[in-house]
């Protein structure tokens, strides 16, 4: 809620500073997100008049122009070509400040003096809009009224200063999304008395009749209408507002549009009451009924758009149709034109939750529904109505209808709370005596009779004992309440499984030397595009319906967009050796049902990432089962995975347990490289944790220590380049099953000696049998078994 | 402090218990121990950065 220094006068003295007033009521809950301070960017340009103008005697394009601005007569040289002699126009002098921390010096163009600037609009930071009959590319202009204020400040003479709050209100107090309540507030904050210059609004004697000009009202729905107050003025000429008028709709962010939809912005503005004002003549059968939509009603409003209702949706309508929907935008069949002489001035009062959820639905929120949603005092309608009246009256734009249609069906409960002092000094740990509380509560206007507090009606939040706890401790001062130690039992933290599993794998990765990062939940389809994501995980994207923006407009159903964009921001920093992990979640529309409200499939994966002269495939598997092995995984199966298209196709495996796929891991597609603009080969693995957690087991037994010694065999065999390391690893287990005790990899090799499309790999076997020695025989055995097997199955050749 | 009728609508009996309740930004706490003063580098991820910690 925006509101003006300028406005807020009017409601209370303000003997201090606009810093201090913010600061003041910051502390008292009315929170102050911005002060904007306009025209002080301004300084030393004052209305001047052009005398003469006479032509550059070296540019073409230029004019030396002799400018009276009060004290003295000046020389310009400027290129402008709207300007005549006997023009009044904004003139920035030496030393002048402009918007834009522009500086006017004195100087020389093309050799002849000019001692300042005449400005346009823009340089003023003026809009078009506020000045229409100024141009954008020239200089302004202003009328032969201004001949007057020659030498003046343009600041002053134009009306320029400006100090407005932006106000975070918080949602209980929907009485401070007016000037009135925030006038109050700024009133009580500051010790003043509050002006209330609406006064005459309550001593106002207006007859209640049963129609108006003809037009009656009726309310179908009481539950979600509470109030519906009509007042009418007629002979009304639709035109602009005045200046005053403008400019306080404009620092509140409101655009004027024409004389009487401005009233009503400005009435809502002022009071907190947002009213709508029709043509009479639009309200079919002169008779209006609030009622609640029929299922798929349509209706156009004001903005252009059709809306489609539904039952649980209020509008007001006229015998034939819905002319506006209740709370939330008129309908542009109702809406006032320029020949519009009689026109009605809603205020009524709406169930805010309803408006809440057809604003939602519709997607259309606004000023309106923004106050209705957090339930208005309905005893404010009557007040409104009246207001714009008054308003109209003192525009002297039309004339006022005598009488007013006020239908009240749901009358505004004021609730009234027994004074609890020891409550309340027990909630907020004070000891504030009982003539304190009456002070501070009677400065708000809320009145105690015989210990009983009743609010005013505006305060529709004071409900409970707590609601006048914190009316007491904002003007207490919450900075004045003492530091006390909570008094209360405390519960011992554990980790609970999965969490222990996590800081298990954490450590495993640390200790490898990779980095925790954190990343996004949201990416966008290029991202799925940029890293190759298959089909059949794509689908399951959940699209966010209200995104932030296009790049954050999908739940992500994989982390690899994630962990590839950090690669590439690495690489593009010229970082050589990355290693990175991330702990996150993918969201998955698995079943397609998410549209119709089914919770995600949310998966914790774990995401590693690296690149650099240290990494290939395989020291990312021996990570990975270096996390399987500290959290107490010791069966799984490893394949070759050739079909994911984020992988590439020759270096991807597959990590099973049971059926679970567990992971996936490998080198990156060089087309998803590309992509991401990554020059070098890098690795990733997505870790599905969720499921990986079911198989982890911690009881671990004492194993007898081995009393024979082990037999250890090295193994070098030449193979085709296509024959995988996992075969041969297989082929091994299975022929010396019975004493082999580990198997283990230690070199891959490749040169022009041992051929073209061929590696050498090195394995160390060790062998054991638990209850005796084993022989140099049967070792050498089962080496020439393992070793005619690869011969036979795999192709492979023995190296000496 | 937890607004009583908060405490109902989650099935706690506000005449027995009160509430309260507060909530940090860990970045911003970052931000003021180490001295980080771009609250972006935190999500940007650079290892020169990361390794510092």
């Amino acid at each position: 809620m925006k509101a003006s220094l300028e406005w807020l006068k009017e409601y209370s003295e303000i003997p201090v500073s606009i810093e201090e007033l913010g600061n003041i009521l910051t502390m008292t809950g009315t929170k102050v997100e911005t002060i904007e301070q306009k025209g002080n960017d301004i300084k030393n340009v004052v209305v001047g008049k052009i005398l003469e103008i006479e032509k550059h005697p070296d540019a073409d394009k230029l004019v030396v122009t002799k400018v009276d601005v009060g004290e003295e007569i000046i020389q310009i040289v400027t290129g402008a070509k709207n300007i005549k002699v006997g023009d009044i126009v904004p003139i920035a002098k030496e030393g002048a400040e402009l918007p834009n921390d522009i500086k006017i010096k004195k100087g020389k163009l093309r050799g002849i003096d000019s001692c300042g600037m005449m400005c346009s609009i823009g340089e003023l930071n003026l809009e078009l809009q506020d000045y229409p009959n100024q141009i954008e590319d020239g200089i302004m202009i202003l009328d032969k009224s201004y001949e007057k204020s020659i030498g003046k400040d343009i600041v002053e003479v134009l009306n320029l200063k400006e100090d407005v709050f932006d106000f975070e209100i918080t949602p209980n107090r929907p009485d401070c999304l007016s000037i009135e309540g925030i006038g109050r507030e700024v009133a009580v904050s500051l010790e003043q008395q509050f002006k209330n210059p609406r006064k005459n609004l309550e001593e106002l004697k207006i007859e209640t009749k049963d129609n108006i000009e003809g037009l009656k009202v009726d309310i179908e729905a009481p539950d979600l209408c509470y109030r519906y107050v009509a007042r009418a003025v007629k002979n009304v000429k639709i035109g602009d507002s005045p200046d005053w008028m403008k400019k306080r709709l404009k620092a509140c962010g409101i655009r004027s549009i024409n004389n009487i939809v401005d009233i009503t912005n400005y009435v809502m503005l002022e009071l907190g009451q947002p009213m709508h004002a029709f043509d009479i003549n639009s309200i079919g059968g002169k008779h209006i009924t609030i009622r609640r939509a029929k299922d798929k009603e349509k209706i156009i409003t004001l903005d252009e758009q059709e809306r489609i209702l539904d039952t649980t949706d209020l509008v007001i309508a006229d015998n034939q149709k819905a002319i506006a929907i209740a709370g939330v935008m008129g309908g542009l069949n109702s809406e006032i034109e320029d020949n519009t002489t009689t026109v009605i001035f809603e205020s009524a009062v709406f169930n805010g939750g309803n408006v809440r959820k057809t604003a939602k639905k519709i997607g259309l929120r606004t000023e309106a529904s923004s106050r209705f949603e957090k339930g208005l005092s309905a005893e404010n309608a009557l007040r409104a109505a009246n207001r714009a009246v008054e308003l109209v009256k003192l525009l002297g734009i039309g004339e006022e209808i005598e009488g007013k249609i006020d239908v009240y069906p749901t009358k505004q409960q004021i609730k009234k709370i027994p004074l609890d002092v020891q409550k309340i000094n027990d909630l907020l740990g004070t000891n504030i005596d009982k003539k304190e509380m009456i002070k501070i509560l009677e400065n708000l206007e809320i009145k105690i009779e015989n210990d009983i507090v009743i609010p005013p009606y505006f305060r529709t939040d004071i409900e409970l004992q707590a609601d006048i706890a914190e009316e007491i401790a904002r003007f207490y001062g919450y900075d004045k309440l003492e530091t006390t130690l909570v008094k209360a039992g405390t519960t011992l933290g554990i980790r609970n499984k999965e969490q222990k599993i996590e800081q298990k794998i954490k450590e495993v990765l640390v200790n490898s030397g990779l980095y925790e990062i954190y990343t996004y939940g949201f990416i966008s389809q290029k991202d799925l595009d940029k890293a190759k994501i298959p089909e059949e995980v794509r689908k399951d994207a959940i699209i966010i319906t209200n995104p932030l923006s296009e790049d954050y407009k999908l739940m992500r159903p994989t982390t690899i967009p994630s962990i590839m964009q950090i690669l590439s921001i690495n690489n593009n920093k010229k970082n050589q050796e990355v290693g990175l992990y991330d702990i996150s979640r993918s969201y998955r529309n698995t079943n397609g049902q998410v549209e119709k409200g089914e919770i995600p499939v949310e998966e914790k994966i774990l995401t590693i990432g690296m690149y650099g002269e240290k990494v290939d495939f395989y020291s990312l598997k021996g990570i990975i089962e270096n996390i399987l092995e500290a959290i107490g995984v010791n069966k799984y199966d490893i394949e070759k995975e050739t079909k994911n298209t984020s992988y590439h196709p020759g270096r991807c495996a597959n990590l099973k347990i049971g059926i679970d796929n567990i992971c996936v891991f490998g080198e990156v597609h060089p087309e998803v490289l590309e992509n991401y603009g990554i020059t070098k080969r890098a690795y990733i693995a997505e870790i599905n944790v969720t499921k990986l957690v079911k198989y982890s087991r911690s009881n671990k037994k004492y194993v007898e220590v081995p009393k024979f010694p082990a037999v250890e065999r090295d193994i070098s065999v030449t193979v085709n380049e296509e024959i995988e390391v996992l075969q041969i690893e297989k082929l091994i287990r299975k022929i010396s099953k019975k004493f082999l005790e580990s198997v283990e990899l230690f070199d891959i090799y490749r040169n022009e000696k041992i051929g073209n499309n061929k590696k050498s790999i090195a394995y160390r076997l060790m062998f054991r049998d638990k209850n005796r020695t084993l022989t140099e025989e049967e070792i050498n055995e089962t080496m020439e078994k393992i070793f005619n097997e690869l011969q036979e199955k795999l192709g492979a050749e023995l190296r000496k | 402090m937890v607004h009583p009728k908060v405490l109902q609508n989650c099935g706690i009996d506000p005449e027995v218990y009160t509430g309260f309740a507060f909530g940090f930004g860990v970045e911003r706490i970052a931000m003021a121990k180490f001295g980080i003063e771009d609250m972006r580098l935190l999500f940007e991820n650079d290892v020169r950065f990361l390794r510092q910690f």
